[in-house]
């Protein structure tokens, strides 16, 4: 195959999978014959409220959390950006309540380590009688210019790549990837991109694949 | 209920998804797509009748969504996104490394070409329309698709080949 062809093929496999599961709304026939208008898309006003919060400007402070399993900078702390616009999806019993889940002094902006993307994080970790309280997982949203690519800079300090797989077809919208445990990888990696400028990301570490998923479907933005 | 009503409804029961990813298809974004859609179909859902007698309605309302969204695309460049989401490509911290990422580095690069040239190579490489058909559809000359299909491709090539070149810092493959 020479390089027009497969240039032509993989514009071809590009939009075919832009349009897989693209599917007529429920409503699109009443839509029309009665000129109602497509409702707003949920993740709009994220959208709108984070492309427009103000960050304060400080020094970036390097957190070690998890027994340094994971390192977040914490740029500045701008807690009103997001409070109140997010909820995480469920957590299994044991973890998920808001008894036994203990998140992170709520969300917390990040240095995202690539251009062009700005990242929130909260950490979930579980109870613990003594001793440090395991962590369960790490939810981030990531907003602005976001690839995949970004993502997982943005997850794992690192571009890391070869082990990734597309879930798409788990979502009801956009577009998903998944990375699961292998000999140097603990837990599960799940994103997802449900609109353009926008990315839920789960690093999870003591949720099974389909509980990683569930948390990351089940993210709501008001 | 009349049956021009019924026909219209029959339609858009028929041909509706295979519209829709036509519409995204071409633009790349759902919510577009659905809002340039509807807005041909609103116009057409009048005139149905005389539409059908003319023959290939689909053909129609395809064309409809070629210019609805061409006319979506001035708009918006009349009045910028309000979102202030940047679209544009990083151009150099981007490295695909599996298809699911090509596919998705591809994407990014066709965002980034101008409407006309993402129109041609969509309806040729996906669509699978002839040069003749493509420049049907547009309303454009045969020379207009070969020209703006052929800076598309060029714009693709050189676009993919940067990103394939760069490595961003503290890869490992």
């Amino acid at each position: 195959m020479n390089t027009e062809t497969r240039l032509e093929s993989l514009v071809s496999a590009s939009v075919e999978a832009e349009v897989r599961g693209v599917e007529l709304p429920a409503d699109f026939l009443i839509r029309i014959t009665e000129r109602r208008r497509r409702r707003a898309p949920r993740f709009g006003l994220l959208a709108v409220g984070l492309a427009t919060a103000t960050v304060a400007v400080a020094v970036p402070i390097v957190l070690t959390v998890n027994d340094g399993q994971d390192r977040v900078a914490v740029v500045a702390a701008t807690p009103s950006s997001l409070d109140g616009k997010i909820t995480e999806g469920p957590l299994p019993d044991g973890y998920g309540s808001e008894q036994t889940a203990k998140g992170a002094a709520g969300w917390q902006e990040a240095d995202p380590k690539v251009t062009g993307v700005r990242v929130w994080v909260r950490d979930f970790r579980a109870p613990h009688d003594g001793g440090p309280e395991p962590l369960v997982a790490t939810v981030r949203v990531l907003t602005g210019d976001v690839t995949f690519a970004k993502a997982v800079t943005a997850v794992e300090g690192a571009f890391d790549a070869p082990h990734y797989v597309d879930i798409t077809g788990s979502f009801p919208r956009g577009e998903a990837v998944y990375r699961g445990p292998e000999a140097d990888f603990d837990g599960h990696l799940v994103a997802w991109r449900p609109r353009k400028g926008l990315m839920i990301v789960v690093r999870s570490y003591a949720l099974t694949r389909e509980q990683t998923i569930d948390l990351v479907k089940g993210t709501t933005v008001k | 209920m009349d049956e021009e009503h019924l026909s219209f409804t029959a339609f858009v029961r028929g041909s509706g998804t295979r519209l829709l990813r036509f519409a995204v298809a071409l633009c790349g974004d759902r919510e577009q797509a659905e809002d340039a859609l509807q807005s041909v179909l609103e116009r057409v859902y009048p005139r149905w009748q005389k539409i059908v007698a003319h023959g290939d309605p689909e053909w129609y309302v395809k064309r409809g969504v070629v210019n609805e969204l061409k006319d979506g695309w001035r708009r918006r460049k009349r009045r910028p996104e309000e979102l202030g989401i940047d679209a544009e490509l990083d151009g150099g911290t981007y490295t695909p490394f599996d298809a699911f990422v090509t596919r998705d580095a591809v994407r990014r690069a066709m965002t980034g070409l101008p409407t006309g040239q993402r129109t041609v190579i969509v309806l040729r490489y996906w669509e699978g329309l002839s040069e003749a058909e493509t420049a049907r559809l547009m309303g454009v000359s045969v020379g207009t698709v070969k020209s703006q299909g052929h800076r598309a491709m060029r714009t693709l090539r050189s676009t993919l080949r940067l990103e394939e070149d760069i490595e961003p810092a503290g890869a490992h493959r």
